[in-house]
């Protein structure tokens, strides 16, 4: 059995380990948990990371409390909490999103989107100072405007797939664009293509329209 | 954490799970509620507040025993992710999402891995023995960037070292980490 090589559908080393520290944003985490629910060798590989923190742990020079905890009491508050339960699963057949996602917004066929244009569609699912995470549904065949970004883009895709123009990316995928290079995402011929889509800095389109467009997108 | 404690740790987890042992529960917290404290001193934050964090991490010590899985994690990375969690939830004031094994979308672990892997104490170990035989620059970017809040930059700054150096002595320690775990990989499935 041979280890994943992480190529571009998954994220790579130090994205894993920024999130296995706890340093990822809301938003970026949001992202890297949908892939992780999807990806059974990803979560491997984010628990070797974790490990790093369970060995901090372990060589810790212990730092003593300096209240002293009555474990009974602690117990009995640990008893006392209410459970918060996911959404249930809506009846008839399995999810497409996978918590954590579901959670936040509804399984897929809950969204109501908004137009953006060009057979294109979104729907806002968090903002975080400069952080802004969207799931976009594209029509069969659309290409997103092509595109250039100033920071990160995480897209991890829920249902259907894109061509970059150098892979492709399907249901479980994640690519994570962390340079300049202008990208034109093209959805597979088949079917639509949703992802959730986490971007830190304004997208710059190329082209005029796009540019009349991006207000209203928000991207 | 080596072998043998390891899989003490371990035992006094399922114990807490299956019979509710409040005496093991209290040997798991006063071993490790005091390094939660200490750890999360280490990443920037203030004592008391360090302090209530190891608290609410056994609160959910107590409430989510039975999901520990030894085949998955050892007991101290578990208890890692848990203390993590609540203080990004506290840092948040909201629930840091996380996949939920009971979910129907979740894509289960492949029924055969837990044959053909090592297990999660001795992948545990692999890491630990894989940071230890970093130079000390590649292994102080690496524990800089995982316990405290700092950006490449900000490292940069601390260190007064250029920023493309610290970029790439994380990059060649991330490339040695996972060389280790790839060959240790192999190993183990021999």
């Amino acid at each position: 059995m041979t280890s994943v090589r992480h190529p571009d559908q998954h994220p790579g080393d130090e994205v894993l380990l920024a999130y296995a520290s706890g340093a990822l944003g809301a938003g970026w985490d949001l992202a890297i948990a949908v892939h992780l629910a999807l990806c059974p060798s990803c979560r491997a590989r984010a628990t070797d990371y974790e490990s790093l923190g369970g060995a901090a742990l372990d060589d810790a020079a212990p730092e003593a409390l300096h209240e002293p905890v009555d474990i009974a009491a602690l117990i009995e508050r640990a008893d006392a909490v209410e459970e918060k339960r996911p959404a249930a699963p809506p009846s008839g057949g399995a999810p497409v999103f996978p918590e954590p996602l579901r959670s936040l917004t509804g399984d897929q066929t809950d969204i109501r989107w908004s137009p953006v244009g060009g057979g294109v569609r979104q729907k806002i699912v968090l903002q975080d100072g400069g952080v802004v995470a969207r799931l976009l549904h594209i029509a069969p065949g659309v290409a997103v405007p092509e595109h250039g970004h100033r920071g990160l883009e995480m897209t991890a895709v829920l249902s259907g797939g894109y061509y970059d123009g150098r892979d492709a990316f399907q249901r479980g995928d994640i690519q994570v664009v962390a340079h300049e290079g202008p990208h034109k995402p093209v959805a597979m011929k088949d079917a639509p293509c949703v992802c959730l889509v986490v971007t830190d800095a304004p997208v710059r389109f190329r082209g005029l329209l796009p540019r009349l467009l991006q207000p209203f997108m928000k991207i | 954490m080596e072998g043998d404690a390891g899989e003490l740790w371990e035992a006094r987890l399922s114990a807490v799970a299956i019979q509710r042992d409040r005496t093991a529960f209290a040997e798991l917290f006063s071993h490790f509620a005091p390094r939660i404290k200490a750890v999360m001193i280490r990443g920037g934050m203030a004592a008391d507040m360090a302090e209530e964090i190891a608290q609410e991490a056994f609160v959910a010590v107590w409430r989510r025993a039975s999901t520990f899985d030894p085949e998955r994690a050892s007991a101290s990375t578990w208890i890692f992710a848990i203390a993590r969690n609540k203080r990004i939830d506290r840092l948040r004031r909201e629930a840091r999402p996380q996949p939920d094994p009971e979910d129907p979308a979740f894509a289960p672990d492949e029924p055969d891995a837990a044959d053909t892997m090592m297990t999660a104490r001795e992948r545990a170990d692999r890491v630990r023995k894989a940071m230890a035989t970093l130079p000390p620059d590649q292994r102080d970017v690496v524990m800089r960037s995982y316990f405290s809040e700092h950006s490449h930059s900000q490292i940069a700054e601390d260190l007064n070292a250029p920023l493309g150096t610290v970029k790439s002595r994380m990059r060649l320690a991330m490339e040695r980490l996972r060389a280790a775990l790839e060959s240790e990989h192999e190993e183990g499935s021999l």
